[in-house]
């Protein structure tokens, strides 16, 4: 399945997969930016309660605030997670049919709300076969970074074709 | 370029519809949208034509109904704001120097989905009923199935829940970039401006678009089993959640822009952005502040704190002033290349100055009650999405084309290109300020011929047909460019900022190596370092002296 080779040219691949964790480069987490809007979503909210706003949009705007607040968190204690995932070894897929399947399929099982129930069927098989599709081609990612950390060479006889 | 490079191009059909790689995504996404440009702009030359008389009579009052609501929803859900994302998923990864976007997969499904609701809204007008009639905005009751029956409104809420559930996917994934694959150095005060504009639209979307996509969804089931609008306050609660996507979307379609200008400005005149700490601090306060001024549409229901809604939407002039004065003060004092990107640039300062003007007027209620629902509206949006917007979309269009396909565009067809379109659209939009201060209601198909606004209208139905022959230029630049072209090379322009330290287009995994990051414009530290070494080298007038 050609979703399954990561791409590029060995070298490519290798540059691409395995960017070297740099411990003395300053990297920090980009939690501020959603604190900050968040504080200041906060406020706002208050101030729109405080000029008589509604319940509604006083509501919208906190869950606003609370959300990016919620993902700002996230982010502040999950550094290392993000650190070494951002600086660790990645395969890259350079084709996946099954990522454009899930999502031609999702349209079809909406439309098929209006259309009829066939089309509903039809959008509902399609996702399922996508989301298989997905699966084998993460369970063939996680083979070829294996591989590519032992040294083992099958990687480059994968992705040339 | 990479074996398997190749074979995703001899893959053919196969690569179209699956490739991963941010660019292809990317330039699918930009390509589908300029499909859907040109769709919602016939649809446009017709609404001017209908206009362009009294009573014209070309189509009739439903017809004209589905014309305004396609063209609207089209340039909104289907053009800017897939195009604007766009930018950011191709150049963000590149100018935080990644290697790819993250979560490419989910990426991709999020063009999928856009170009699903894309197609499933246009499929409306095969349809008995034809398509959603019932504005950009589906208003209830007026969207509901007494008022707006048929199969075509339901797929046009499909069509923007799709549309508007693959951009957030596609935001999602910049926004992830930005946050996790920075590279080394990469810190946030050393982002370059465009990725800073992309990231606070990211926050946008994320807070906005699933409102959308949940008023939608609340709109079907109202539509078709009822119980969720028919309350007392029910239209205005579906106006609530689909304002506050609808305004902070008009900044999602606008930020990026900002962004692609400020790279404009900078690189073309030879300058560091002038204050870009400030620069981006106000970018995160214009952003959270646009998303508390969603009201202002809604002043004349009576139904909002009016007084908040007036002061926040007032209050948007200072961060965005400051934006403007730091983009003038870096042209100021810099050694300007007028080439056609900076031309666009320009232009958009100036005529989103008239679009941002107008708007901090409509903030006020006092003077929104007279104009609401007016051409006054309507050009006051115009001036800001398609002489601001748009005009700042063809600045990085000209900056960034060199980048994405290694070839320059033809700089005498551009440069045609800004001064016609230029003129069609001041001679389209500023005309209806005045049908609007005057009473022209809009979304009407026709107006009284006592009423004296034909002439103003001929002008606006004239600027039409001159900005479509701008367009027909544009794509022929394009298109000769292509066909017979002149290569860029890596950095045609002498920029700032990652992208450009890479080939032109860039290969599948962007860079082949790094420099090192210690400002927002690296390429330009390196050269000040080289011109600093050649200058320390070279022999000082006293030397030269004495040696001669």
């Amino acid at each position: 399945m050609s979703g399954d080779r990561p791409g590029g040219s060995t070298a490519d691949v290798e540059g691409a997969m395995t960017r070297p964790p740099d411990e003395d480069a300053p990297w920090q987490p980009s939690a501020a930016p959603f604190v900050f809007w968040a504080v200041l979503l906060g406020g706002l909210s208050a101030l729109q309660a405080g000029f008589g706003g509604r319940s509604l949009p006083v509501l919208v705007q906190a869950g606003a605030a609370a959300a990016t607040g919620l993902i700002g968190i996230v982010i502040l204690i999950s550094p290392r997670v993000i650190r070494r995932r951002a600086a660790g070894l990645r395969t890259v897929p350079d084709l996946s049919l099954a990522s454009a399947l899930v999502g031609i399929s999702l349209a079809a099982m909406l439309a098929g709300a209006s259309v009829g129930s066939w089309l509903i069927l039809g959008g509902f098989l399609g996702v399922a076969a996508g989301t298989g599709g997905l699966v084998r081609e993460h369970r063939f990612e996680r083979r070829t970074r294996v591989a590519s950390l032992e040294g083992r060479s099958e990687n480059a006889s994968e992705i040339e074709p | 370029m990479s074996t398997a490079a190749v074979s995703i191009r001899s893959l053919g059909l196969v690569g179209v519809i699956g490739a991963t790689d941010h660019k292809s995504i990317a330039r699918r996404t930009v390509v589908v949208a300029f499909a859907f440009f040109i769709a919602g702009g016939i649809l446009a030359l017709l609404i001017r034509t209908q206009l362009a008389t009294p009573s014209t009579g070309l189509v009739g009052a439903d017809a004209f109904d589905a014309l305004f609501t396609m063209h609207g929803s089209t340039m909104i859900y289907l053009f800017l704001v897939p195009t604007a994302i766009a930018l950011g998923v191709y150049l963000v990864p590149l100018q935080v120097g990644a290697a790819e976007i993250a979560g490419p997969r989910l990426c991709l499904t999020g063009f999928w989905l856009y170009v699903s609701g894309g197609l499933v809204m246009w499929s409306g007008y095969l349809t008995v009923d034809g398509p959603g009639a019932a504005g950009w905005t589906a208003f209830d009751p007026l969207s509901d199935s007494p008022h707006s029956p048929g199969v075509g409104m339901d797929f046009w809420i499909f069509g923007v829940m799709l549309a508007t559930l693959g951009c957030l996917v596609m935001a999602s994934c910049v926004l992830g970039t930005i946050v996790a694959r920075r590279a080394p150095g990469m810190t946030l005060l050393r982002l370059a401006p465009f990725t800073w504009t992309m990231l606070v639209t990211c926050l946008m979307v994320i807070v906005s678009f699933p409102v959308l996509v949940i008023a939608m969804a609340l709109l079907w089931i109202q539509r078709d089993f009822g119980g969720i609008f028919d309350s007392t306050g029910g239209p205005i609660a579906y106006q609530n959640l689909f304002w506050f996507y609808g305004h902070p979307v008009v900044y999602v379609m606008f930020f990026p822009f900002v962004g692609a200008v400020a790279e404009v400005v900078s690189v073309h005149s030879g300058r560091r952005l002038f204050g870009y700490r400030p620069f981006a601090i106000s970018l995160l306060a214009f952003t959270a502040l646009s998303t508390s001024v969603w009201a202002h549409h809604m002043f004349t229901t009576g139904q909002v704190a009016n007084r908040y809604f007036a002061l926040t939407s007032t209050a948007l002039a200072v961060p965005a002033g400051i934006e403007y004065f730091d983009l003038i003060a870096t042209l100021a004092g810099g050694r300007i290349r007028l080439r056609t990107p900076m031309l666009f640039a320009l232009a958009f300062l100036v005529q989103f100055l008239i679009g941002g003007l107008t708007g901090i007027l409509l903030g006020s209620p006092p003077l929104d009650y007279d104009v609401h629902n007016t051409y006054f509206v309507i050009a006051h949006f115009h001036y800001a999405l398609f002489a601001g917007s748009l005009f700042g979309c063809f600045a990085g269009v000209y900056h960034w084309f060199p980048k994405v396909t290694g070839v320059m565009l033809r700089e005498r067809l551009g440069r045609l290109h800004f001064w016609v379109m230029t003129l069609g659209a001041n001679l389209t939009f500023f005309p209806m300020f005045i049908d609007g201060w005057e009473g022209m209601r809009r979304r009407t198909d026709s107006y009284p011929a006592s009423a004296g606004w034909q002439t103003l209208n001929d002008l606006s139905t004239a600027g039409a047909g001159v900005i479509a022959i701008s367009v027909v230029v544009f794509v022929v630049n394009v298109a000769r460019s292509l066909r017979d072209p002149e290569p860029a090379g890596p950095d045609p322009w002498d920029g700032h900022t990652l992208e450009w330290a890479t080939s032109s287009p860039p290969p599948r995994h962007n860079f082949a190596g790094l420099p090192p990051v210690r400002s927002p414009a690296p390429l330009l530290d390196l050269r000040e370092a080289a011109t600093a070494r050649s200058v320390g080298d070279s022999p000082t007038p006293i030397h030269a002296e004495a040696a001669g």
